[in-house]
């Protein structure tokens, strides 16, 4: 990481280059807050450590400038000898988002640095995959909140499954937090699907359906294209993971491998129960929305066949939270502007307003 | 400049305790500068090169009362002690900035002496610490 140091010290500085540095950091070093000020202004760097204590603008009224200025996120720290908490109430006010106390100890220094470099991590993450997510979205407008709501199944079946012994040591609050974050990305590779074949009405051909199918392999293409550049990034698997195997079958009767039992990543053996309760309680045009009992007696029907049983027992669980979720997340009707022909906007809002103007129920 | 005409002007002797005691604790200093000795004796170099004249603006400033000046110095110059880890200077210099602070004058220049007398062993210590350094950090590389 690119990180911009400021001390009007040259030995502080020198010490703190020196460090981060050795970590494997590119370091661009300044002795005012006002030269800071220019670096700022470039936008190249993505963490900020600066002395408190200097000719103005000091630590604080730079860290107040950065805020203005950035257009991204700045991780800024502040060095400083004040340990009051008026001093970190005042730090934390102006923006700063930690501290070191000096003379700061490296691996002190390189812990918080590390912090600030996660903490800038998932802000990229999240942008990212909620971006590729709107993406698939996008194409499909009968999937409504779908994303949304597989999201908000995935995190509860995996929080309920941290309880079960046998996953107690693959499950952890870590693992939660990314299946909440990467399964909008399960259909990513429906962004390739034909639109006459995905957004038919009708049942598809067998060579549609084969066509639909490539979906799980084409996301899964296009994560390991974005891991092979960042070989490190977890996320980027898992999200690799559900995208290519959230259609497996857990009797290995599923693609696009047909792997079974424990082959399946449990990821992905997690996501195919959210995604099918909600594909089943949702209106599609070429069908009608299941109630909540039946999709439940079809998913525990399906234990050992197309679902882990273990999943399903979790499932089964927290099935009335997945109702829950369903009906306070339900979609809107949609209404599809293209399909009323080329009647003005005002007569095509027309039938859903009621004669005082406001929305009808 | 030999190292007798650095050696700064003070009347306070120095007690046998803390002319014993070595001014920079090596271990702490090695630990910031990542076990690099070499890049700590240039810092220890550059600091101390200046060390002499630090005091000197300090001790003119208490002279022309501008405690301002005084006080700000005196901030720079813990920070720095204390960065590589000149514990008795950092400290010396920290007790003469509060009072200072807290507006004890005759006591803050009464404490001067101090500070010149550690600044003076800092400075003497230049010339044996690239020897010290490497020394610690053989016994640390090797036990």
């Amino acid at each position: 990481m690119r990180v911009l140091i400021v001390d009007d010290s040259q030995i502080a500085l020198a010490l703190l280059e020196k460090a981060l540095q050795q970590a494997g950091h590119e370091v661009d070093a300044v002795t005012s807050g006002e030269e800071a000020l220019k670096w700022v202004h470039k936008g190249v760097h993505r963490l900020i450590i600066s002395d408190w204590d200097m000719p103005a603008p000091d630590g604080i009224s730079l860290c107040r400038k950065v805020r203005e200025i950035s257009s991204r996120y700045v991780y800024f720290i502040l060095l400083t000898n004040h340990r009051d908490s008026g001093h970190i109430v005042a730090g934390l006010s102006a923006g700063a988002d930690d501290f070191i106390v000096k003379p700061f100890d490296p691996e002190e220094l390189l812990l918080r640095v590390r912090t600030g470099e996660r903490i800038l991590s998932l802000e990229s993450r999240d942008m990212v995959v909620f971006s590729m997510a709107q993406l698939t979205e996008s194409r499909d407008r009968d999937t409504g909140k779908h994303l949304e709501r597989v999201r908000k199944y995935a995190q509860l079946l995996t929080r309920q499954l941290m309880r079960f012994p046998e996953f107690a040591d693959r499950i952890d609050d870590h693992f939660v937090q990314l299946i909440y974050e990467t399964s909008p990305l399960h259909d990513i590779g429906k962004v390739g699907v034909p639109d006459a074949i995905l957004l038919k009405p009708g049942k598809l051909t067998p060579e549609e359906f084969a066509t639909m199918q490539l979906h799980t392999t084409r996301g899964a293409a296009t994560l390991d294209a974005a891991l092979e550049r960042f070989p490190d990034a977890q996320f980027l698997k898992f999200a690799r993971d559900i995208a290519a195997y959230h259609h497996e079958r857990f009797d290995g009767t599923g693609y696009p491998r047909g792997l079974c039992g424990e082959e399946i990543p449990l990821c992905a053996r997690i996501v195919a129960v959210a995604d099918v309760y909600d594909a089943c309680r949702s209106k599609r045009v070429y069908r009608s929305a299941m109630t909540h009992s039946a999709v439940v007696e079809l998913i525990m029907d399906s234990a050992g066949t197309h679902f882990d049983p273990a999943v399903v027992t979790a499932f089964v669980q927290v099935a009335n939270e997945f109702d829950r979720i369903s009906r306070e997340m339900a979609d809107e009707p949609a209404i599809h502007f293209d399909e009323l022909g080329t009647v003005p906007a005002s007569a095509a809002i027309a039938p859903i307003m009621t004669p005082a103007g406001s929305l009808s129920p | 400049m030999s190292a007798g005409e650095e050696r700064l002007d003070h009347s306070s002797p120095i007690s046998p305790a803390t002319s014993a005691a070595e001014p920079f604790e090596i271990a702490a200093l090695l630990r910031r500068c990542m076990g690099d000795h070499e890049f700590a004796a240039r810092l220890i170099e550059k600091f101390t090169g200046r060390l002499a004249d630090t005091v000197k603006e300090i001790e003119r400033g208490v002279e022309a009362k501008d405690w301002s000046s005084v006080t700000s110095r005196l901030h720079n110059l813990k920070g720095e002690a204390g960065s590589l880890a000149a514990v008795e200077l950092a400290s010396s210099a920290e007790e003469m900035r509060e009072r200072l602070f807290d507006g004890h004058i005759h006591a803050a220049s009464t404490h001067l002496l101090e500070l010149k007398a550690a600044a003076d062993r800092c400075i003497q210590f230049r010339f044996t610490i690239a020897k010290r350094l490497e020394q610690a950090a053989s016994v640390a590389l090797h036990g």
